[in-house]
């Protein structure tokens, strides 16, 4: 049962990664306190980094190094292009996976009540 | 038995005959470990008898689509990205890259499958983050950018000076030893001895094996995960050989666990090699 809800919110972090940078560049701790915060997503930086390593693979998101004024020089994420691209294609279909479980978690059980409207 | 029931029973052989092709035929595209594989299958077996009870078998492996296609779906339903084998192997060189990059991962588990043969290794990118000398995101295309050549050069040098030694302990002692131990038990002195050739062969094993990888990290240009990889068990190898030759040169008498202190010394002493090369680049990497 564990590792069902672990899949579940391993999908859904992706997401949560992309919409924390569509607020502008953040740097990788700051990402991991902002998904840590939130208990249903059950982020650590041992699962939030992987994510972050994968998006910026894939050209989601772009890197650059700065300055930090506590020690060494931090890696700042941001959407890249094709990011801000994939993050709207993710917000529509995520909606719209809610909306259709909605409808199914809501429903009596009865097949053919699922989807209908009241 | 009456020709209806004849022709019933031919028609149910039919279908069955193509359910069966259909789930071969997606068995030679499916890529997935056996007990997964057997699962999966039974499944669209189950599944497509169903479907044919309502639809016909024909009509059923139609609407379930090119095996292809349906292999490649259970492929990703049927994957269990917890699974982990017993005990993993791996020898396949297209495995290799991936394995190397997985024992040089910060935010990866403490263990992680062998890079080549059976069992695990110590993720070495792991040690070095819970030391303080690697960050999550360090090992990045920027920072491998901004490595100096001449810090890959001081980590060959890093490795070479134990190897080197340990060649010279193990030539010394193959020249004044009669005998030298060659195995020990956990809590006790030497139980075995041998030739000194025979007992310091494993010595050279280690030693060549670190110089060799530490060759390969400085010289190849593989991606710095890699290549860090490569540096961090040349650098255990070479010290496990100078740990090695000395007990097997002078300390007959210490007991064999003080090998689990040299590999603790090794693992340390690797992450240190690793996080000051990486520490190299993140000083001179660009800052914006």
């Amino acid at each position: 049962m564990e590792d069902r809800q672990t899949q579940l919110r391993k999908g859904a972090l992706e997401l949560a990664v992309l919409a924390i940078l569509r607020g502008g560049e953040r740097y990788g701790a700051e990402i991991v306190d902002v998904l840590a915060s939130l208990p249903g997503l059950d982020a650590a930086a041992g699962t939030v980094y992987p994510v972050l390593g994968r998006l910026n693979r894939s050209k989601l998101v772009d890197t650059s190094w700065r300055e930090s004024p506590y020690g060494p020089p931090r890696k700042y994420y941001r959407l890249s292009r094709a990011g801000h691209g994939q993050l709207e294609r993710h917000i529509v279909a995520w909606r719209q996976l809610v909306q259709a479980m909605e409808s199914v978690l809501a429903s009596p059980g009865d097949a053919d009540t699922v989807g209908e409207r009241p | 038995m009456t020709g209806h029931e004849t022709s019933e029973r031919r028609g149910r052989m039919h279908q069955n005959n193509l359910i069966d092709s259909y789930v071969d035929d997606v068995d030679a595209h499916l890529r997935l470990p056996r007990r997964s594989r057997l699962q999966a299958l039974a499944d669209l077996r189950a599944g497509l008898r169903a479907a044919a009870l309502d639809l016909g078998a024909e009509e059923a492996v139609h609407t379930f689509g090119p095996a292809a296609s349906t292999a490649e779906r259970l492929a990703s339903e049927y994957a269990d990205p917890f699974h982990r084998p017993w005990l993993p192997f791996g020898l396949s060189p297209r495995s290799l890259g991936a394995r190397a990059r997985a024992a040089m991962d910060p935010a990866g588990p403490w263990f992680v499958p062998r890079v080549v043969g059976i069992g695990w290794d110590l993720n070495l990118g792991r040690l070095a983050r819970a030391v303080g000398l690697l960050g999550f995101d360090d090992l990045d295309d920027e920072v491998a950018r901004a490595i100096p050549h001449d810090a890959w050069r001081w980590a060959f040098v890093a490795v070479s000076v134990p190897a080197g030694l340990a060649a010279a302990v193990a030539a010394s002692g193959v020249a004044a030893m009669p005998l030298a131990p060659a195995h020990w038990p956990l809590l006790g002195p030497a139980d075995r001895w041998a030739p000194p050739d025979v007992a310091f062969a494993p010595v050279l094993v280690f030693a060549a094996v670190g110089e060799a990888l530490a060759v390969v990290a400085v010289w190849r240009h593989a991606d710095l995960p890699v290549r860090l990889a490569l540096a961090g068990f040349g650098s255990i190898a070479a010290v496990l050989a100078l740990g090695t030759a000395v007990t097997t040169r002078w300390l007959a008498r210490a007991p064999g666990g003080l090998s689990l202190a040299t590999l603790s010394v090794a693992a340390l002493g690797a992450a240190s090699l690793v996080g000051a090369v990486v520490r190299s680049g993140r000083t001179r990497v660009r800052v914006r």
